[in-house]
């Protein structure tokens, strides 16, 4: 029960990170409950924050939901606590019976303030980035797959990146086969496994790249920019490099597309048109 | 098709098409417009939850789901309208609009600078690798969650985890009837459009409750809102967060629109002493909160289930807490299911 307990105050720490508003959250509440204890959101919020607060600090019923949504989600259950609601209306009480026009806009300021002050600017927190492309994946994925296509024509084929490009690679075109995807998932095998293990590593051994994606037949790899040397590696291997994007190379395994074929190809249905 | 053409299509699909089929809740009170969006989209999220399930285990193609749901979406918008011209047809439209103070104009502004920057610049959030490539890959295949969205080869057995919230499929469906158009387009820079309006949406209808009849206190509480939302960059766990940077994700759209509307509903349904909501709504809720994510199963009835222990209390109307149990049944079936295969 006390570990329940402890890992529920880690999610609940976590939940608001270094900010000030789970305090503004705090004040709020207790604000609309001294002074504004008859308006209907503190009638009806008040309780219902309290019954949600019981419900993700009990280890009782915290068990039992950890149980249904797994435990490292657990924090989830914190969406149901109406924080937006309770701060917005507890500020707007406060500042909605001033009759001076500038003393409650002044006011609002300052509660914008407040807020920007409590929280972080969720652009400030490096959330967006400008791509040249309409479907908003990194603009080297959008590369990679164009390339890819060109290179490969109407061959079937698989493709192996690393954690960066992975993932957005089917974004960008669904009919890009993988050998795996983010964090190794979807992967066919030891083989596959090994390969994405190579392809992350925080040091590149491109000769290890190159070895398992040949053992496995995987034809096309997407690798960091070697320089001469590793390019020699990946090519006494048998990658060719078929061009670049960005920080990344595009590499073919023998003189085309359809040079070699993994049994996989075969093994499975593959969801190509 | 030109792109103009599709994004015209989309906003058909995704603002004209809902704001019809919600008119159809309307019955003898008059809602507003941010009501009747929302019921419309509570229908339609509803109804596509109650198609995709079958049609995955069925093993339907995609295209047989789009035509089914185009066709019942639009002929609930059809019956909206129809429904909204006999109502209206003795009625001065014209009706005097209360002026909007300074302070909605400052919401107004704060919500656009949101919509520019979610649709405008990128977010790079690896949970894209399924939830958009689970619609790309629909869209290519002509497959309902036959095809592993990671790799491109066929499901051996269905993802568990996600088989009872098919939020991506209806992304698939939308692109599908917007003449094509790519998903991860409408995903990153249609969806925002449509969601994150919504979400103010559903805090203006907070709003109204809190402040009825109050025009000046209900644009300073938008304001405050908004403000909050932009300034929830602390953690990447909070609802704000998950809101301003994924919203077209379906556990985004479950935190920042759907939890907070069912909110609303339940104090219109279980609190109030006045009911201003119909038991539908409530019912078309909580399946809604099923499609968007599998969260959605288990917290949509926790919350419903928080608010009938408040309800009780306060009003002691068993009969209300009888009905309101009743709304959440749709999510217990599916919530066993998923603790059963799950």
């Amino acid at each position: 029960m006390k570990e329940i307990f402890q890992q529920t105050k880690i999610f609940w720490d976590n939940y608001w990170g270094k900010s000030l508003v789970m305090w503004l959250l705090v004040f709020s509440i207790l604000y609309l409950l001294i002074f504004r204890r008859h308006k209907k959101s503190t009638k009806y919020l008040i309780p219902y924050t309290a019954v949600v607060l019981i419900l993700f600090f009990c280890p009782i019923s915290a068990k039992f939901i950890q149980k249904c949504i797994g435990k490292t989600v657990y924090w989830r259950v914190l969406w149901l606590l109406p924080a937006i609601p309770v701060i917005a209306a507890a500020m707007t009480e406060f500042m909605k019976e001033r009759k001076n026009k500038g003393i409650q806009f002044g006011l609002v300021l300052l509660a914008i303030a407040a807020i920007a002050y409590s929280g972080r600017g969720i652009y400030a927190a490096g959330n967006y980035k400008l791509v040249n492309n309409y479907q908003q994946v990194p603009d080297e994925v959008a590369a990679i797959c164009e390339m890819v296509k060109k290179d490969a024509g109407d061959s079937e084929f698989l493709l192996a990146a690393d954690n960066y490009i992975g993932p957005y690679v089917r974004v960008y075109d669904p009919s890009i086969c993988m050998m795996f995807n983010r964090e190794g998932r979807g992967n066919a095998g030891a083989g596959a496994r090994r390969l994405y293990l190579e392809i992350n590593a925080p040091v590149f051994n491109y000769t290890n790249i190159g070895a398992v994606g040949k053992r496995i037949l995987c034809n096309y790899l997407v690798v960091k920019i070697p320089n001469e040397q590793q390019k020699k590696e990946l090519e006494n291997q048998g990658y060719q490099e078929v061009g670049t994007a960005g920080n990344y190379s595009l590499y073919r395994l023998g003189v085309s597309a359809d040079a070699v074929r993994s049994p996989l190809l075969d093994r499975w249905e593959w969801g190509v048109k | 098709m030109d792109m103009v053409m599709k994004g015209v299509l989309a906003l058909v699909w995704l603002a004209v098409v809902p704001a019809a089929a919600g008119i159809l809740f309307t019955g003898k009170r008059q809602l507003k417009f941010a009501e009747i969006f929302l019921h419309g989209y509570l229908l339609l999220f509803a109804m596509m939850e109650i198609l995709v399930l079958p049609m995955i285990l069925l093993k339907m193609p995609l295209h047989v789901l789009t035509a089914v749901y185009g066709s019942l979406a639009a002929g609930f918008a059809v019956a909206g309208l129809l429904l909204w011209k006999k109502k209206n047809r003795n009625k001065n439209l014209r009706k005097k609009m209360e002026r909007p103070s300074i302070y909605f104009w400052m919401a107004v502004v704060v919500i656009l600078l949101q919509v520019l920057m979610c649709a405008a610049m990128a977010h790079m959030d690896a949970d894209d690798c399924f939830y958009v490539a689970a619609a790309t890959t629909d869209v290519h295949t002509d497959s309902i969650f036959a095809v592993d969205p990671y790799t491109g080869c066929e499901y051996r057995i269905l993802p568990r985890r996600y088989v009872l919230s098919p939020f991506p499929v209806f992304l698939a469906v939308v692109s599908q009837l917007s003449g094509g158009l790519h998903p991860a387009i409408m995903a990153h820079m249609i969806f925002p459009v449509i969601f994150l309006p919504m979400a103010y949406m559903v805090q203006y209808c907070l709003g109204e409750k809190w402040f009825s009849g109050e025009k000046k206190a209900k644009d300073i509480y938008l304001l405050l809102a908004a403000c909050i939302c932009s300034f929830s960059g602390y953690s990447v766990y909070n609802a704000g967060n998950f809101q301003m940077v994924r919203i077209w994700q379906g556990k985004a759209v479950l935190a920042s629109v759907l939890l907070p509307y069912l909110i609303c509903l339940c104090i219109s349904m279980l609190l109030e002493k006045q009911r201003k909501n119909s038991w539908t709504a409530l019912l078309l809720a909580n399946i809604s909160c099923c499609l968007l994510s599998s969260m959605g199963i288990i917290l949509a009835p926790i919350m419903t289930g928080c608010f009938l222990a408040v309800s009780l209390v306060m009003r002691k109307d068993w009969k209300r807490v009888g009905k309101g149990l009743l709304c959440c049944l749709p999510s217990f079936v599916l919530g066993i299911a998923y603790i059963l295969i799950g």
